[in-house]
């Protein structure tokens, strides 16, 4: 078999004897078939000297890529919603202050998924509390006036409540965090105000608070969210008020500029589907560094193997290895730094949980890591993208919602069993509660 | 033993020589069945896609071909071919955002393709073989139920292709065994669901295939 140009000669040649035997010989009808096929075959032939390896390569290729598909994106509505389990941030709240209460569906002991923002809520006494159904805010609670009621999801016949405790605890005190921080101009930092009440309980009170600034020549501040933004060489006092009460923080923004950026970690590996939190270290004229993670701006240089969010969190798309980039413009330019990902399309093989076989009191929390053991012998922290169960709900409960998944509560003195799915595979330990 | 005695006439049949004929073009019939493996098919709805899996599966089909054999040296060998082909899968899994799901039913396939298949015969007398093929499949979603509940029951007609390459080995002027690999895609077949929904799918299926072709 000739290959290459000899080969492109040959079939050449070979079209110029067939098209004289077509057109200049005149044969008879029951040739047709056979003409018509060789000009088939021709086309085929010319191409198969060094096509027959390509056919070959590319039915391997098909073999090896054409066995997965693309990640699913649509939710399993097959499978019946068979319960909802609602539960709030706090168990309880004082008058004034806000709650989100979420809403946990369980799909036949399947899974469980949260549908706060698909459900239906609804207060039972709108005198002690309301309900947001706003979206965005769905199942956002609003203590009213002190007493006990209960908020309800649902969806369609099936219906889940928690309390709502409003008590008429008075604010004590306000603390801001963090206290005395230290920021180069252009940086922007995010104030959170906690709320210490009478009844010693508190609450997160960042949007209830109003925020100001004494200097804002030197840093101004979100009145009702909080994020303070570095201007000029100086110090500032920020406060959070709220009912009459205040909470200070000190705000130094120096000289110093930021000079390097630097992307933690260098490398990293994941498999197609998973992912990995990428942070950025900023470091600055006098020699010191700060997390800028939420100040830079992350891209991915492949959106076909990698994404990256405006957090730098990083999801797997396809095999291949490829830069993340974190940028940053100062008045003298802008700073880069890259951290090279690489995307295998290893599967995930077993789950293992941690901590396994623990025991906990009554009313206490406990927080589990899920780790996926993959094709590659690779592991993973999964817990951001398993879902969890429990095997008995009376037992406590176990968070599905994002950032704070796998935290168990417990409700009740027992034994339960801890289940984290991802990708069709399961990991399970127990947990005594005493 | 009358069985086995059939089989026995059968053979010798098979395996007589008779006047050569290859050296001209002849006709032929195929028979091929083998094991069908279908990708994941990626289904799309209003919702979103998921992700189905297959069982292995029954393949088959069907040849009405014509074979140039040496009457075109220049050309060189080669065959065309009709195939008519059936094949068989059972559902498996749906993989959702939540995971993977139990799925019954079954995804079936009509096709009819007109193959154009080049031929390169070793020293050795096997003969190594590339394909491509054109023309239409029904592919058919029957009864598929994703954990009990009705997704389909209906069917579609695509233009459907194929590539693949194999093997043959001629026992004599009557008889080529056959051993090969296809590839068959069709265009995204377009089912209505049981709750009224529209559902983009997609078919493509490897095919390993073992026969027999029968020279006249």
């Amino acid at each position: 078999m000739q290959t290459g140009f000899p080969g492109l000669l040959r079939n050449v040649s070979q079209l110029r004897v067939f098209l004289k035997y077509v057109i200049l010989e005149n044969r008879s009808l029951q040739d047709i078939m056979h003409r018509a096929i060789l000009l088939h075959m021709i086309l085929i032939r010319g191409g198969i000297a060094m096509g027959f390896r390509i056919i070959l390569l590319s039915c391997l290729l098909l073999l090896a890529s054409g066995c997965s598909n693309d990640d699913p994106t649509r939710h399993n509505t097959f499978v019946p919603l068979t319960s909802i389990e609602v539960s709030g941030t706090y168990e309880s709240m004082a008058v004034g202050t806000v709650n989100q209460y979420r809403a946990i569906g369980d799909f036949s002991g399947a899974f469980t998924r949260d549908i706060t923002d698909e459900v239906s809520w609804s207060i039972g006494n709108d005198d002690i509390a309301s309900v947001s159904i706003a979206t965005g805010t769905e199942g956002l609670v609003n203590a009213l006036a002190a007493g006990e009621t209960s908020v309800t999801a649902m969806q369609g016949d099936l219906a889940g409540s928690g309390p709502v405790v409003v008590t008429e605890a008075l604010l004590a005190g306000i603390t801001i965090m963090p206290q005395d921080a230290e920021l180069q101009a252009g940086i922007t930092l995010q104030y959170e105000a906690t709320g210490t009440f009478s009844d010693s309980s508190t609450q997160d009170i960042t949007g209830l608070t109003t925020w100001e600034s004494s200097d804002t020549a030197v840093a101004t501040i979100e009145a009702a969210a909080g994020l303070a933004t570095a201007v000029a060489l100086g110090t500032t006092t920020i406060s959070a008020a709220w009912q009459g009460l205040e909470g200070n923080a000190e705000l130094l923004v120096n000289a110093a500029a930021l000079t390097s950026i630097t992307i933690i970690p260098e490398q990293a590996t994941i498999a197609k589907g998973t992912t990995v939190q990428f942070t950025a270290d900023g470091e600055s004229s006098d020699g010191s560094t700060q997390d800028v993670t939420d100040l830079v701006d992350w891209q991915s240089a492949d959106g076909g193997i990698a994404v990256v969010d405006t957090d730098g969190l990083a999801t797997g798309v396809a095999p291949g290895t490829m830069d993340i980039s974190a940028t940053f413009e100062t008045a003298g330019g802008t700073i880069e730094d890259t951290a090279e990902l690489t995307v295998t399309d290893a599967v995930i093989r077993s789950i293992v949980i941690t901590p396994e076989e623990s025991r906990i009191v009554e009313g206490e929390k406990q927080q589990f890591t899920a780790t996926g053991t993959f094709s590659d012998r690779s592991e993973q922290d999964v817990t951001e993208l398993a879902s969890w169960r429990t095997t008995d709900n009376s037992v406590g409960t176990i968070s599905n919602t994002p950032g704070s998944r796998g935290l168990f509560a417990s409700t009740a003195r027992g034994t339960t069993f801890i289940e984290a799915s991802f990708d069709g595979v399961t990991g399970q330990t127990d947990i005594i509660v005493d | 033993m009358k069985r086995i005695i059939q089989y026995a006439v059968l053979l010798a049949f098979l395996f007589i020589s008779v006047k050569p004929i290859m050296a001209a073009g002849n006709f032929y019939l195929g028979l091929h069945g083998g094991l069908a493996v279908p990708d994941e098919a990626k289904a799309k709805d209003s919702e979103g896609s998921y992700n189905i899996d297959y069982d292995l599966g029954f393949d088959g089909s069907i040849t009405l071909g014509y074979n140039l054999g040496d009457r075109y040296p220049k050309i060189g060998r080669g065959r065309v071919e009709l195939e008519l082909s059936y094949a068989e899968n059972d559902l498996d899994e749906a993989d959702f955002l939540e995971g993977k799901v139990r799925a019954d039913g079954s995804v079936k396939r009509t096709g009819i393709m007109v193959n154009s298949i080049g031929e390169h015969r070793m020293s050795s007398g096997v003969i190594l073989y590339a394909l491509l093929g054109a023309g239409w499949a029904k592919i058919e979603l029957d009864n598929a139920i994703i954990v009990d509940q009705p997704l389909a029951d209906d069917d579609d007609s695509q233009l459907a292709f194929q590539v693949g390459a194999g093997i043959g080995w001629q026992l004599n002027q009557r008889i080529t065994y056959d051993i090969g690999y296809r590839y068959l895609a069709t265009l995204d077949p377009d089912f209505n669901t049981d709750d009224g929904k529209s559902l983009d799918y997609e078919y493509g299926c490897h095919r390993i295939l073992a026969g027999i072709r029968f020279n006249f």
